[in-house]
Parts: C-alpha cells; structure tokens; sequence
C-alpha cells in the first residue's frame, strides 16, 4: 500500500524529459561517437528509471478533513 | 371576549423576538417564484416570492446567493423566517437558493455565462496545460458518486503511486456550492503547500437542476481562482457548465478527466522502449557511418600508399635494371681484363724469350770482354801501387810491380829497361 519511492534525485517527469531529449539530440544526428556512446548509456539508465516507476501499480487516498465548520457529511 | 389574565403580554419588541426565536427553530425551504427583485448599494438582495395565491418577503446578503436571479424565475429558497422589528415585516433570510425549472436554470445560466465571459473568465488565453506525470493530485467528488468510482477506476488502470487527494463535497443540493468553493479553498493553502500539481472538479450527469451548482458564479469563480490548474469534468458529454467552461481543460465526463490528467503506463511504456530503439538504432547508425569512414579512410590511406610505394617500386625496378647492367658491365669488364691479362701474358713471354735471347747474346760478348777471360788467354795485367801500367815509358828501374794472372797474382821487381 506504500508509494513505491522510485525516484531518488529524479521525478519521472524529469527522467523522461531527458530521455526524450536525448532521443531528439540522436534525431538531429549532431553527435559525435564519444558523445553518442555516453549518451545512449545515459538513456539506457534513464529509460531503467522510467521503467521502474512504471511498474508501482498503488494509488494512495487521502480524504482531507474540512476544517470550515461544516455540518454533517 | 372573556380576558384571561394568565396569558403573559409581551411589549412589541419582546413579542418580536419571541416570534423570531420561534421561528428561528428550524430553517424552511420555500417554492415560488421571483418577482419584485432588487439589488441594494450591491450588498443586499430584496425580491418577493409569490405562488398563486400568496406572496412573501425575502432578503438575502448578496454574497451569500450564489445563483442569478431574475424577475419570473422558478426558486426554491432555503432560509429561516423572521419579523423584522424595525418595519414589522415578515421575511425570510435567504442564505441559499436553488432554481427549479428549465425555464428558470437557462436563464440563470444564460445570464451569468454573458456575465463571466464579459469578465474573461473563460478566456482560452489564461488556460495552463496539466502538468503531464503528475505526483500528486487533488479530486474535488462526492466521494459516493459514480462519477468518482469511474474517475478512480480508470486512474488505477492507467497510472500508479499518485498521492490522491480527494476532498469530498456534495455536488447537487443548497451545500454543493459552499462545499465546492470552501474544497478550493484548501487546495489554494494546503493544497499547493503539499505539492498538489493538478486538480479534477468531477460530477456525473444531471438534469439542469442537478448540475446547477456547477454553472453558479461562486464555483466558476473559485474555479477560475484555482492556482492549481484544474481540469473539471462534469456531467455527459452534451453538458456544458460554467466550470468547465472556466476549467484549465475541460473533460466531457469524469473518465474523460482521468484520461486526461494521468498517463497511460502502456503508453508511456511503450514510449520509453521506442526511445529505446531509437536509441539503438541511432547508435547502430552512427557505428555505421563511422565504420563507413573508417573503411572509406582506409582505402584512401591504401591509395595514398600505393601511390606513395608505386614510384619507390618503380625507382626500384630501375635500380634492379640498373644492377643487371652494372653486373653485365662487371663482367665485360672482367672478361676483357682476363684477356688483356692473357695478352699480357703473352707479350711478355715473347719479351722475355727475345730478351732472354739478347741477354745471351750480350753475356757472351760481355765475356769476351772479361779481363779474366783475357787473362786466361795468357795476358798479364800490371800495376804499380794499385795504378794500372800499360806502358813501358811508364816504368822505371827498381820499380816493385804487381802482376796479376788468370789464377793470381805476383810481385815482381823491374831490372832492366
């Protein structure tokens, strides 16, 4: 029922901004080899990142307790 | 009349009170229809309701209403009753009002909607887009709805560890709209302060009435106030409220807003193994290119060697020629030098048998010339102290003579002349 925790430094908005990025800078064919290599294993770590946060399957609930003095529920 | 001096008489202003505490006991809910309506320095609402045969007074705070009232509108007003001392006035105060009709829920909307979109709370310009993987979200749902079970359904089957929010409210009735405005509330406090990033205003479909609290001025207004973006879907898809039209995005139904606020884990899959691939490929491509090269250089250099070696082979090729004649030179060299040496040779045979010859010829000749050989033919030869004498005039009497034979020599001495 926990929050799978994925993320250490990275939220996977982040992870995967970056992962398309790099797919992009790959597209426009600017790289050299010494930079794609150390790239695509950046992708590879990012891509193993989204992947793990894929797999939390959990959502967690909170119903949040007014605090307006209202009436009955 | 008969007085009966038990009942107890009150002053006005005590039997005023004791009415309104009596009627104070419990709040009433009162059909009829608006007329006489009037608006006080902003602040005050005075209308009368009417049915067909009775009128009654209402009055209400303007902030306190929350629906566009017009003269003829069908109401159901939710109050309590009360004398006013002052006038002596029987009202009731208004704290909540809910239309009744179709007739009196169109031209309310109709009225706030030109209002809002006047004051450019549905401008397309000022909407935020939804953050795409959101962490933290925040429902505002009747927490019994089907709506919210279908809003949740299809968020669980999409997406996984969200915090979710989830402020319950009811969504229909004179609390739907307090409720709704006071769950933005916290969500503008609380709710940014614990990092909600998106939030969903969900209802199912309804009849005009049943949705009336979504197309009020309070809940578009909250609405638009939101500094969360806010995504609200309410009713079927042909239901138009103000809060959608006021949302950041306007869903068609609660599963419509699921969709929309969370992503796909499928999809999102599916997205990260193509970045993947093409990853790969890009990477396989680029190896390509730059073994392409490579070979493409390596030919070149081949080219360049070759035609760096070819002159250098040649160069050699001439040197060998070159050797080959040097040797063949060498050797008609040698050749002639063996048949010179051979002529030499035999030069200097035919020399040295003719010298040979001529150095016989002289030794002999030298030796008739040999004093000794003379000698031995009987010839003496004389000297006088080692000078040769050969002639008589030369001597003299006693001289003391050597004379020297073929085999010796002897002393003689000179006597006579």
């Amino acid at each position: 029922m926990t929050l799978a925790k994925t993320k250490k430094d990275q939220s996977f908005q982040e992870a995967f901004d970056e992962l398309e990025k790099i797919v992009k800078k790959f597209e426009e064919g600017k790289l050299d080899l010494d930079e794609s290599i150390s790239l695509y294993e950046r992708g590879l770590e990012l891509a193993a990142v989204c992947k793990k946060r894929l797999a939390a399957v959990e959502n967690r609930v909170q119903e949040i307790k007014k605090k307006f003095g209202d009436l009955d529920d | 009349m008969i007085e009966n001096t038990e009942v107890p008489v009150f002053s006005v202003s005590e039997f005023v009170e004791y009415v309104n505490i009596a009627l104070g006991q419990r709040r009433v809910s009162v059909e009829g229809e608006i007329s006489g309506y009037r608006l006080n320095q902003n602040k005050w609402i005075f209308f009368d309701l009417k049915d067909e045969n009775s009128i009654i007074g209402c009055f209400a705070a303007a902030w306190n209403l929350h629906a566009a009232l017009e003269d003829g509108m069908q109401v159901v007003v939710h109050g309590v009753p009360r004398v006013y001392g002052k006038s002596g006035k029987f009202s009731i105060t208004v704290d909540a009002v809910e239309l009744r009709g179709e007739g009196a829920l169109r031209r309310a909307y109709g009225i706030t909607k030109k209002k809002l979109d006047q004051e450019g709370l549905f401008d397309p310009a000022r909407k935020r887009g939804l953050p795409r993987f959101p962490e933290k979200i925040g429902v505002i749902a009747s927490r019994e709805s089907a709506a919210y079970t279908d809003f949740m359904r299809i968020v669980n089957a999409r997406w996984g560890g969200l915090e979710i929010s989830l402020f319950h409210v009811q969504v229909q009735g004179h609390r739907a709209i307090r409720d709704i405005v006071s769950a933005f509330e916290w969500f503008n406090t609380d709710g940014i302060q614990q990092g909600i990033q998106s939030l969903a205003l969900i209802r199912g479909g309804g009849s005009l009435e049943d949705l009336q609290a979504f197309n009020s001025e309070s809940v578009a207004r909250a609405v638009f106030g939101s500094k969360i973006p806010i995504i609200c879907g309410v009713g079927h898809e042909r239901d138009e409220s103000l809060a959608d039209y006021t949302a950041d995005v306007r869903a068609a139904t609660p599963t419509h807003a699921a969709t929309l606020m969370v992503p796909d884990r499928e999809e999102v899959g599916g997205v990260v193994s193509d970045s993947l691939s093409s990853l790969s490929r890009s990477l396989e491509y680029a190896l390509e290119w730059y073994g392409g090269r490579i070979h493409t250089s390596t030919l070149s250099i081949h080219a360049s060697v070759r035609d760096t070696v070819a002159p250098i082979g040649a160069l050699m090729h001439r040197f060998d020629v070159a050797g080959g004649q040097v040797h063949a030179t060498i050797a008609t060299l040698r050749h002639t030098c063996a048949q010179n040496a051979l002529r030499l040779a035999d030069y200097l045979a035919s020399h040295v048998s003719s010298a040979r010859q001529s150095l016989a010829f002289m030794d002999r000749t030298l030796g008739h010339m040999n004093p000794l050989t003379v000698l031995a033919r009987g010839y003496t030869i004389v000297k006088r102290n080692g000078a040769l004498i050969t002639r008589k005039a030369h001597l003299k009497k006693g001289d003391e003579l050597a004379l020297t034979f073929a085999d010796g020599s002897a002393l003689t001495e000179v006597k006579h002349l």
